[in-house]
């Protein structure tokens, strides 16, 4: 960059230019990706793809929840993990606005965390709900959940990092994030 | 089958879900989309590889209506770009929320040319680094900037421009910054 208009030197632009491929690692998670997408099949399989169903399937799983289920039986969890829910209230409901630019990130995140394997289950909450209670309960208006992720992680920190991406956060919404307990969550 | 157009290999993909037509698109096009994603995002490898990973998987979800008005590797640019965008503003808001710095990729305190230039970079608005990452690292012209943008050529060359001295005004600041 010794040039007036400040263009870049060899080195500047080597120096720029940084690390040459991406590890092997992406391409392999990728390939997994896409093939939970119906978009690739293994190679030397004798069955035809059918791209039609797994189309159907995948815009059936974001109508569904946020797209991502279909990544699930992809994820990896490891034994030592334990399962938090995450549940989100107010903000967006993603049906409501389909191709909105606030859904892809919903789905971004979500298929990142599934390719990782910290995601177990994803789903989006119906308004209509059926409230039963005790009748000597005192009745307190509460806020309505609008969707759930289960997350994996070793400690409540790593949840609680995990959580603190979710883009609800940043579309007016509320999450809580709660340990699950039991065989597969404590 | 590297002698395979990228169109023939995309085909290949949609139609027959041809795993290694894939492969050899992805070996082709991801040395370049991951160069820019690391720069793009501040020179973190891991998220670099996060958003080339959704990239692609954006890139297929969409194929079907890529109509190649542009070539392949300007239209997957434009994913990138766009998915990195997405990451700076999710790893921003988590960032606020931690009110600390969250897993942020930190450029250390090394005094050489390669780092100097590389948080100088970081340090440029939006605009400036994506015009001069596409150009710079990624090797694409004003014409095919400007597709990935959606600005003009002309805008994309005066960009370039301002954000070559920008650069060159960080990487002084930067350099006094040691001196002192």
């Amino acid at each position: 960059m010794n040039e007036d208009d400040g263009r870049l030197s060899p080195e500047e632009l080597s120096a720029l230019r940084g690390p040459e491929s991406p590890p092997a690692s992406v391409e392999e998670a990728t390939v997994a990706s896409l093939r939970a997408m119906g978009v690739l099949r293994r190679p030397h399989s004798f069955l035809r793809v059918r791209p039609l169903p797994g189309l159907l399937a995948l815009c059936a799983s974001f109508l569904l929840g946020f797209g991502v289920s279909v990544l699930l039986s992809s994820s990896h969890p490891s034994d030592s993990q334990s399962q938090f829910l995450l549940i989100l209230y107010g903000g967006p409901r993603l049906a409501d606005r389909p191709g909105a630019g606030h859904r892809d990130e919903y789905v971004m995140w979500a298929r990142r965390l599934a390719s990782r394997g910290q995601l177990a289950s994803d789903g989006e909450l119906s308004g209509e709900v059926e409230h039963l209670e005790s009748q000597d309960k005192a009745k307190t208006p509460q806020e309505m959940p609008v969707g759930f992720f289960v997350l994996r992680a070793s400690n409540r920190a790593e949840a609680l990092q995990l959580s603190m991406a979710c883009p609800h956060l940043r579309y007016g919404g509320r999450v809580e994030l709660r340990p699950l307990l039991g065989p597969s969550g404590s | 089958m590297t002698d395979s157009s990228d169109r023939e290999l995309v085909d290949r993909v949609l139609s027959f879900g041809d795993e290694s037509a894939f492969r050899e698109l992805y070996r082709r096009h991801s040395p370049v989309l991951f160069r820019l994603a690391v720069r793009l995002l501040g020179g973190s490898d891991a998220d670099a590889g996060d958003v080339l990973q959704e990239a692609w998987c954006r890139a297929f979800e969409s194929l079907r209506r890529f109509r190649g008005a542009s070539s392949l590797r300007t239209w997957l640019g434009g994913v990138v770009v766009n998915c990195s965008r997405e990451h700076i503003r999710a790893r921003a808001q988590s960032r606020n929320l931690l009110s600390a710095g969250l897993a942020h990729p930190t450029v250390g305190p090394g005094r050489e040319a390669a780092m100097d230039i590389r948080r100088a970079l970081d340090a440029l608005p939006e605009g400036f680094r994506e015009v001069l990452v596409l150009h710079a690292v990624g090797g694409y012209t004003h014409e095919e900037i400007a597709l990935v943008l959606d600005i003009a050529p002309g805008t994309s060359k005066s960009q370039l421009s301002r954000a070559r001295r920008a650069l060159r005004s960080e990487l002084a600041a930067t350099q006094s910054e040691e001196q002192a």
